[in-house]
């Protein structure tokens, strides 16, 4: 089991190095004059066009300006932002946390409807709830996050005043208060997964139920109860897990446009005002960040799996 | 019961074409047949849209801004310009399909051309292949997107080719698995003895037979394409106003969802109901094209 993590472990090396070389050609790489692109093209005085090129190394040749990038990387250097002019990297430290709060909150929301719907959808195969199961998981994969996200506002916020619709809520304003900022937007960023989970769980244990395992067991005289929760979600789990993980660079790049309909204050909004302000540097750092915590997810789940999965164990 | 009777044709020596099996299955399903009706209906509208709508999309009225559903001569009101809502969904229709199937043709070619090549050769082109595959995958995919737009600039043009070009990894890797199976077949063998060319086997020999999960991943690539492109125009990224693209009018609408919600509903409504018409029948084309998987599913 340690070769297999050492080698998954060692398996990420070649994809980071290739997430920070993508991110670093982002700019080196761009048509025209990467000046020109960050301060618009309006007539830029050339002196401090100069001055700005030579500050960010723009005057060397592409290797070594990568290796620079990658030095200060490192050194947890993420450049400076143009329009704020301070660290990229204080900016995302500061957020980090808020976005990765709404994340896993919208992934326990996926997770505690999709694997209990898509469970009894099987069981209860080809009844109104099955059919309701599914109806409900096509719609859901099919509704844009920021229509979903709107509509929540417009019902929940705007008609009924149940909920706040914006922010997280003053500081220090108590548990509850931040809570009820959480839950509009981790329902718009969970749903999708929800969605696409419910589908696969469904037909996942539908596929575990027809295995001669599940057969074995009942022709044993196991209840069914048993044959499904221990035989048939056990197995079925496996595919959902590795979705789950997979489904997660979905539910960041959600984060990007939950974050802006409900002005959460995290990564993603960070993004995209630095989009809006073509503040590059933050938006190379932004990218980043939700690149490396996307294939530091996937290594978790992988890694998790080997717990789950004895196969793997001893393969 | 209709499974048990079409076997019972068949070993009576009943032999229909494959074609017209797929159909039958495809028909079969109820919600592919909604969506195809659901889908050519969206087809015709973008097509005639000249026709079909009863305004120019980008006439303003600014005397009459903000005009509730069933007004005279704007059945669906207008918006914060005094514009006919209904003409500019009519129009926006074009522009979503258009996205949706320019970006899947972009993505699915090149995916495939670099799946068919990184299988057959293997060694060096494949490891190459496959690692840009990983690093793709390894971002976010709308995260990737708005980046690369960032830089770019908007534009419908852009949102096409960008879309196109990061999304190829899928086709890649389902092209590449599936080519390596076929590689050891007798007939690439045969053909290969024969003396055909690299290309010609690829192609007349090697194609043919992984088209099949590539058309079905293909629809259900079009409506992610759509839903990406909206989500674009609706952080201002995409395709710009004045242009009728729905994701891009929602988020127009959202800076007045406080006095006429109106204006959301609507195109986030059609963004909703094509994606959705594409999904039902992506599934039922998956079922009727891949009766192993569908016989697990269902």
């Amino acid at each position: 089991m340690t070769r297999y993590i050492v080698r998954r472990l060692l398996a990420t090396v070649p994809v980071v190095i290739g997430i920070t070389f993508i991110v670093f050609a982002m700019v080196s790489f761009a048509p025209g004059d990467p000046i020109e692109l960050m301060l618009g093209s309006e007539t830029v005085n050339p002196e401090y066009a100069e001055r700005i090129r030579i500050e960010l190394g723009l005057d060397r040749p592409w290797y070594e300006q990568y290796l620079r990038y990658m030095s200060g990387l490192l050194r947890g250097d993420m450049g400076r932002s143009i329009v704020y002019n301070r660290p990229v990297a204080g900016q995302v430290k500061e957020r980090f946390a808020n976005t990765a709060i709404l994340a896993v909150s919208s992934a326990i929301f996926a997770l505690l409807i999709s694997i209990p719907l898509g469970v009894l959808a099987a069981a209860k195969r080809r009844t109104w709830i099955d059919y309701t199961a599914t109806t409900l998981a096509m719609l859901g994969v099919s509704l844009p996050g920021f229509y979903l996200g709107l509509l929540l506002i417009l019902l929940f916020g705007v008609r009924l005043g149940w909920l706040p619709i914006t922010g997280m809520g003053a500081a220090g304003s108590g548990a509850w208060e931040y809570i009820k900022h959480l839950i509009l937007p981790s329902i718009t960023l969970g749903s999708g997964m929800a969605a696409i989970l419910t589908r696969l769980t469904r037909s996942s244990v539908l596929e575990a139920l027809s295995q001669d395992f599940v057969r074995t067991a009942r022709a044993k005289g196991v209840r069914e109860k048993t044959v499904l929760y221990k035989h048939a979600l056990r197995n079925a789990l496996l595919p959902v897990i590795t979705t789950f993980g997979l489904q997660f660079g979905s539910l960041l790049g959600g984060a990007v446009i939950t974050e802006t309909i409900f002005s959460w204050p995290g990564i993603g909004m960070l993004a995209v005002n630095a989009v809006k302000q073509r503040d590059i540097p933050v938006i190379q750092g932004t990218t980043l960040v939700f690149a490396l915590s996307f294939v530091l997810i996937t290594l978790i789940v992988d890694i998790v799996y080997v717990f789950i999965d004895p196969r793997i164990r001893y393969e | 019961m209709s499974k048990e009777r079409e076997r019972i044709e068949e070993t009576e020596g009943t032999i229909r074409s494959e074609f017209a099996h797929v159909v039958q299955v495809f028909f079969r399903h109820k919600l592919g047949v909604l969506g195809l009706v659901m889908l050519v209906a969206f087809v015709a509208i973008a097509i005639f849209a000249p026709v079909v709508a009863p305004c120019d999309p980008y006439e303003m009225d600014l005397a009459n801004p903000f005009l509730p559903p069933g007004s005279p001569g704007h059945i669906l009101g207008t918006d914060n310009f005094g514009r006919d809502m209904l003409s500019r969904l009519i129009y926006g229709s074009r522009i979503s399909l258009l996205i949706g199937i320019v970006v899947v043709s972009i993505s699915s070619v090149l995916g495939s051309l670099l799946g068919m090549v990184a299988g057959y050769y293997g060694g060096w082109v494949d490891a190459l292949v496959m690692r840009l595959v990983e690093v793709f995958y390894s971002f976010p995919f709308l995260i990737l997107v708005i980046a690369v737009m960032a830089i770019l600039g908007p534009s419908i043009f852009n949102v096409m080719w960008v879309l196109g070009v990061v999304s190829w990894p899928l086709y890649a890797r389902l092209v590449r698995a599936q080519v390596m199976a076929l590689k050891s077949e007798d007939f690439i063998k045969a053909a290969s003895a024969l003396g055909c060319s690299d290309a010609r086997i690829m192609f007349r020999h090697i194609l043919p037979n992984v088209l099949t999960p590539v058309i079905v991943s293909a629809t259900l690539g079009i409506p992610s394409a759509i839903l990406s492109s909206a989500s674009l125009g609706f952080l201002g990224f995409g395709v710009q106003p004045p242009t009728p693209e729905w994701g891009a009018m929602v988020s127009e609408a959202k800076d007045f969802m406080l006095i006429n919600s109106n204006m959301i509903i609507w195109p986030g409504l059609c963004i909703f109901l094509v994606v959705l018409s594409f999904n039902f029948v992506g599934d039922a084309l998956r079922d009727a094209l891949d009766p192993r998987l569908a016989k697990q599913l269902n």
